[in-house]
């Protein structure tokens, strides 16, 4: 039987969301440190197995009304999003083990292998192709929802997030901002650094040999390299100290995440002027436009999808890169994950890494969808 | 006064000479066709007309004003030029595409859109393709918008470059048609590249014949008949030349003489319809098919003519005249 891509990603999906059949959901923990004994399916209450069963129940059911509906939209497609639904109902479920008297003082649910592939699946499962940006917004809005209505009190993560909560936002915003803020500042050099490595061969070597050489350095060595003469640097010139650019903190995080940044937006806007045809060049010359017309007119549209993917891959990779600034002191999530690395509290790594790969996800899937409409708009296609 | 002037012009690539002491004039409103085996220089001599490539030595005037006298890209604006791979803007749909050198003449909105609505009513294209893009064209069109493009800003001068070189047969009749019928109106001063006789002999009001960048004749197509015994001349036009000159001729723009008149109805001869694009050449391979010597040819009046091969001789007479 042929089995067509989105069959073999539906199928993979199915796999995942079954998977807390052999794998536990969850485990009792005497404390935060503790590492908890397992909590398998059929030790949820009938109300857990229920609360379960609820999401793959009702898209069954659509998908049995799809199936049977031969005219007008096809109602599975359109509800597809809503598995991203089925955390936040493992949550439920998980809720439903505490005892009426309530857990003993500082015991925990821990979430297991089971609920974190089911919940892999169920994105998985949310869109045709890719994960549509709609079920992202639904699995964080019914994530948020469940813990705000309590169902997650006695979830590990949850318990690290209320007692970090004040952290954890500031943690975010400083996460946020170093890494759209260094993206954003590599935008323009990069574009130009493309365009002058498409103008010019020697140039496109020496860059691209650079760039490259940025890609394969680790990244912690990256930060001694920039550390070093930071610090030499707000010695030597207390203004820039002042202005709070030092060998550790914000200066050094971004830089590194800007370096980081220009690879992808360089290389893609050589790439975009690359691509421009030959024929369409030659025309712009024949028509008699500038030089600059030329460029403003027909090759900066022409190649403009093609930067702004580039775009969207560094704001993405950024979002994920940015985690490293908790270790030079640059604030970041990465500050939560190296803490709870410190202290052997995984639930901690977790509230630290969660966020970073929702953020990096929502980017990518919002960013690409305007790359969509930008190629639709320059092309009038997109493929 | 001619309206383009080329005196002993010379480019070289390297050590190959793509021009060597080219000498041509063009006058206004002349469709001259340039043609020769590739790699003879006609590309080369386009572009040095609108300045895309710089000649080595010698000298081109417009109007008797050199070309190098003009900033490049003023010279461009004011020369149409279309190529064989047409180069649309992909980005742009055909209304803007044709707009764009009067855009780049800062033309008022309101005179470019009166220009391309003129264009396209003399074109083969309808106001349904303006919101296209070239993209969602065929090869036929975008050549089409390739021509108009090139016609936007109304320039005296007109260069092409083999521009129906990489469309079907079929559609390539068809534009030379179009293209033809739009010249009559417009009356360009042209300067059309080709290597195919028959697309020359059809649209040319004089053909230049070149050679290794020189020029070898330059006549209208029914004078080179006669110069087929030089030596260049018949090798690359072929002996079949003066049959494929009949491809030229329509039959009902031929005052009819000999004893066309009145064949009377004789049961099986050949009877032929007499429509607007018969060509001699039509005519000609009626009379092959034909069992007799002479076919019947219906006029749009409905009278029937009696023509024989003598009738073709005598009608190609009355042309060279």
């Amino acid at each position: 039987m042929r089995v067509s891509r989105s069959g073999a990603r539906d199928v993979v999906g199915y796999v995942l969301i079954a998977l807390p059949i052999v794998l536990p959901i969850a485990s009792v923990k005497a404390n935060r440190l503790a590492s908890g004994e397992a909590v398998w399916l059929w030790g949820l209450g009938w109300k857990g197995v229920l609360a379960l069963l609820a999401v793959p129940a009702f898209m069954s059911l659509a998908a049995l009304l799809a199936s049977s509906s031969r005219k007008g939209a096809n109602p599975y497609a359109i509800l597809r999003p809503l598995w991203s639904l089925m955390p936040a109902a493992a949550l439920v479920a998980v809720s439903s083990l505490t005892p009426a008297a309530g857990l003993a003082a500082g015991a925990r649910y821990g979430l297991g292998a089971g609920f974190w592939l089911m919940s892999a699946g169920a994105v998985l499962l949310s869109g045709a192709r890719r994960v549509p940006l709609s079920a992202l917004l639904l699995l964080a809005a019914s994530l948020a929802l469940a813990s705000l209505s309590g169902y997650a009190r006695d979830v590990s993560l949850f318990m690290e997030f209320e007692s970090r909560k004040a952290m954890f936002f500031a943690e975010l915003s400083k996460h946020l901002k170093v890494a759209l803020l260094s993206a954003a500042a590599a935008v323009l050099p990069g574009i130009l650094l493309g365009y002058w490595c498409h103008a010019s061969e020697r140039a496109g070597r020496l860059v691209m040999g650079f760039v490259n050489l940025m890609q394969v350095l680790p990244t912690l060595s990256l930060f001694g390299l920039i550390m070093l003469p930071l610090t030499y640097v707000s010695r030597k010139i207390p203004l820039l100290a002042d202005l709070g650019i030092r060998g550790i903190g914000f200066a050094p995080a971004f830089i590194a995440l800007w370096l980081y940044c220009l690879l992808p937006i360089t290389v893609n806007t050589m790439a975009g002027f690359d691509g421009v045809d030959q024929t369409v060049l030659f025309s712009a010359r024949a028509v008699g436009m500038t030089e600059r017309q030329s460029l403003m007119k027909v090759q900066l549209p022409l190649a403009s999808p093609v930067i702004f993917s580039g775009i969207r891959t560094a704001v993405a990779q950024n979002l994920g890169n940015a985690t490293i600034a908790g270790l030079v002191g640059g604030g970041g999530m990465g500050s939560l994950i190296f803490l709870g690395l410190a202290q052997a509290a995984p639930d901690l790594v977790l509230l630290g890494a969660l966020p970073v790969i929702t953020m990096a996800l929502v980017a990518d899937a919002a960013l690409g969808q305007a790359e969509r409409m930008i190629k639709v708009a320059v092309l009038h296609g997109d493929d | 006064m001619a309206m383009i002037s080329i005196e002993n012009l010379h480019k070289s690539y390297g050590s190959q000479a793509a021009l060597d002491g080219f000498s041509l004039e063009v006058e206004e409103g002349e469709l001259m066709v340039l043609i020769g085996p590739s790699g003879c220089g006609k590309s080369t001599l386009l572009k040095c007309v609108n300045r895309m490539v710089a000649s080595d030595s010698g000298s081109i005037a417009l109007a008797g004003r050199p070309v190098t006298d003009y900033k490049e890209e003023l010279l461009r604006r004011g020369i149409g030029y279309c190529i064989q791979e047409v180069g649309l803007f992909p980005h742009l749909d055909v209304y803007e595409n044709i707009a764009v050198v009067p855009r780049l003449l800062r033309w008022p909105e309101g005179r470019i859109r009166e220009r391309v609505d003129r264009l396209i009513a003399i074109s083969g294209l309808s106001a349904g393709h303006l919101r296209k893009h070239p993209r969602q064209l065929s090869g036929g069109e975008a050549q089409r918008v390739g021509v108009l493009r090139a016609l936007a800003s109304d320039p005296p001068v007109l260069l092409m470059d083999e521009p129906f070189g990489a469309v079907d047969p079929l559609n390539r009749h068809t534009l030379q048609a179009e293209f033809l019928k739009m010249q009559k109106e417009l009356k360009k001063t042209v300067v059309f590249v080709t290597h195919d006789v028959d697309e020359a002999i059809l649209l040319a009001d004089r053909i230049a014949l070149m050679e290794k960048g020189r020029l070898v004749a330059v006549d209208a197509p029914q004078g080179l008949e006669a110069r087929l015994d030089e030596a260049f001349i018949g090798d690359f036009l072929g002996s079949e030349y003066p049959l494929r000159l009949l491809g030229r001729y329509a039959v009902k723009e031929l005052g009819l003489c000999g004893n066309g008149a009145e064949g009377g109805p004789e049961g099986d001869a050949l009877r032929l319809e007499m429509e607007p694009g018969m060509t001699l050449k039509d005519l000609l391979s009626g009379l092959i098919r034909a069992e007799g010597d002479y076919v019947l040819v219906t006029t749009p009046e409905g009278r029937d003519i009696r023509l024989s091969f003598s009738d073709i001789k005598c009608l190609m007479k009355g042309a060279r005249r």
